[in-house]
């Protein structure tokens, strides 16, 4: 009897090891081969020296521009989220807490959620024209315009979710007290959230961080390129430098890794929007 | 009541940012969309009004008839492959292994499809790959994964699987952990197998959940671009070539601009419908 138990409990358990073995191996894959000297990657799969050259080569060589696309997608990912994060807040917020005419807050809401549904190939072409006629093309700046725009969806109705959790008392109170609404979105709504908010700037972040065919309509130099083309670019060139390539996803996929840690909790809720999935 | 209004118009103008985004950067290129899947662009020239020519264009254009049916089956594999196996790790781990273990589970699916796409694509490598280094180990003579076209369509899907059977899984799994428990003694007491169980409880449960799931997986599987573009960039001889990547190939490869507008605004409805039939579903579930 004992002896059965024990099975019951053993094969779940295996079988969800080998699988997590499956997930999380190919991670560790490219990173041993992010370490390995061309030699080394064909010749010993497990056992090898590790070297740093991969990594020398792509930040410390004159003709490198890895070092910019990596500054370039920083800048969009952090400009796009502090935008989108700011924006989507307040009409959130606003959402949330009105009473509006004519469902106009359920339209807006529809046209957001359908906005986040559309294939990006959709946008690309009429963005593409409008970078063209602002003379924007290849430039971060339409860069991060467009991210805060494609993104902002996401985040529209993960803060809502968030907001209208958040029980009417303590801004009545605040109401009371003769805090304007602008008042008590700053001072009280908005600390209150401030976990969940976090969680969405991560995700955001992500977002743009991840994001690879806007910018590769719209980047051509390394002025605006993001490390997404500049990866695509070097997978081309380099077919055959797999430790640059391994190294280059290594060091891309590294701040996701950091990241996910804190918004796991809000995974599940985040990419549904929200919809039909309770706490 | 005059506090109310006041305070309603505040709230509407916190949603004025958000409006005057929408109406530039989604209504008007949706409205310039429409405007250029009409017309056809000519070098030096910019767009022109060419009626209904992209349409009977499309009409006889194989291509794009196979890559839309390629698209259906990739989502279509893709995502039952997905639940299938999502939904029987959920049942494994349900109510264990809480913390770290979990967190690594989802990572897969937060990397960039662009570093997945790498990843797999050294993977994959018919001579130093290590799959197909391990196949060798015991016996087996590996295939050129993603150059031969028998397979490589299927090995593009092994990877979108990889990569998303932890969305279904965490979502699952959350369900699973919200059912009441004392339905399941009371299962138990009356003396119903555990296939019975899970044939006429926890199927019927958790419905609404795994409709929710499939349907935000089916829309993303929809948009999947970049990953395959890694891998295969739609080759060999276009058997991964799904719908995004040809209209991507039509629109800046073949500079077909206006084409490539009819062809995602042929998605974009189907999208619309898609959506629309969920959302009446939906519905009609909840009364």
């Amino acid at each position: 009897m004992t002896g059965r138990i024990n099975l019951k409990k053993l094969v779940p358990s295996t079988i969800f090891f080998i699988l997590l073995a499956i997930l999380s191996l190919p991670f560790v894959y490219i990173i041993m081969t992010s370490f390995k000297t061309h030699l080394d990657i064909m010749l010993r799969p497990i056992l090898f020296t590790p070297t740093l050259k991969n990594y020398v080569d792509l930040f410390f060589t004159q003709t490198s521009n890895f070092p910019r696309y990596m500054l370039n997608s920083l800048i969009v990912a952090l400009f796009s989220t502090v935008f989108i994060i700011g924006i989507a807040g307040l009409s959130a917020y606003g959402i949330s807490r009105s009473e509006f005419v004519w469902h106009l807050d359920k339209i807006l809401l529809g046209w957001v959620l359908f906005l986040r549904m559309v294939f990006p190939v959709a946008f690309a072409l009429p963005f593409y024209k409008i970078a063209q006629s602002l003379n924007l093309l290849d430039t971060k700046i339409i860069l991060i315009v467009f991210y805060t725009t494609i993104n902002i969806p996401f985040a529209v109705w993960m803060l809502k979710g968030f907001f209208d959790q958040l029980p009417r008392a303590y801004e009545e109170a605040a109401f009371i007290d003769g805090c304007s609404i602008f008042g008590v979105f700053w001072r009280v709504a908005m600390p209150i959230i401030s976990s969940g908010a976090v969680a969405t700037a991560i995700l955001v972040f992500m977002l743009g961080w991840n994001e690879f065919l806007f910018a590769l309509i719209i980047t051509e130099s390394s002025r605006s390129m993001t490390l997404t083309v500049g990866i695509a670019g070097l997978c081309q060139q380099y077919m055959v430098e797999w430790g640059k390539m391994a190294t280059a996803a290594t060091i891309f996929t590294i701040p996701i890794f950091v990241l996910s840690v804190f918004v796991q909790d809000y995974l599940g809720k985040g990419l549904t929007m929200g919809i039909g999935i309770k706490e | 009541m005059r506090e109310l209004t006041h305070r309603s118009i505040t709230t509407f103008l916190m949603t004025l940012p958000l409006v005057i985004i929408l109406v530039f950067f989604s209504i008007y290129p949706f409205v310039s969309l429409i405007k250029m899947s009409f017309s056809s662009f000519i070098v030096g020239k910019g767009y022109e009004y060419v009626g209904l020519k992209n349409v009977w264009r499309f009409i006889e254009d194989q291509r794009a008839w196979e890559s839309i049916g390629r698209t259906f089956l990739y989502v279509f594999v893709s995502v039952s492959g997905e639940f299938v196996v999502g939904l029987g790790l959920a049942l494994l781990v349900k109510g264990k292994f809480k913390g770290v273990i979990r967190t690594m589970v989802i990572i897969p699916m937060l990397v960039a499809p662009i570093a997945v796409g790498i990843i797999w694509r050294l993977m994959y490598d018919p001579v130093f790959g290590i799959i197909n280094q391990i196949l060798a180990k015991i016996g087996i003579q590996g295939k050129n994964w993603l150059a031969d076209p028998q397979i490589a369509l299927w090995s593009v899907i092994i990877v979108e699987i990889w990569q998303w059977t932890p969305f279904i899984f965490l979502i699952l799994l959350a369900g699973l952990e919200s059912l009441p428990k004392e339905c399941y003694e009371g299962a138990k007491i009356d003396g119903a197998s555990s296939w019975q169980t899970f044939v006429y409880f926890t199927i019927p449960l958790m419905s609404p959940i795994i409709i929710v799931a499939l349907f935000f997986r089916t829309m993303e599987c929809f948009k999947a671009f970049d990953k395959i573009w890694i891998l295969t960039g739609g080759g060999p001889s276009d058997v991964t070539e799904i719908i995004s990547i040809y209209i991507y190939r039509v629109s800046f490869r073949h500079n077909l601009l206006g084409y490539g507008a009819f062809l995602a605004l042929i998605m974009v409805g189907f999208i619309v419908i898609y959506n629309l039939s969920y959302m009446g579903f939906l519905r009609r579930k909840i009364q």
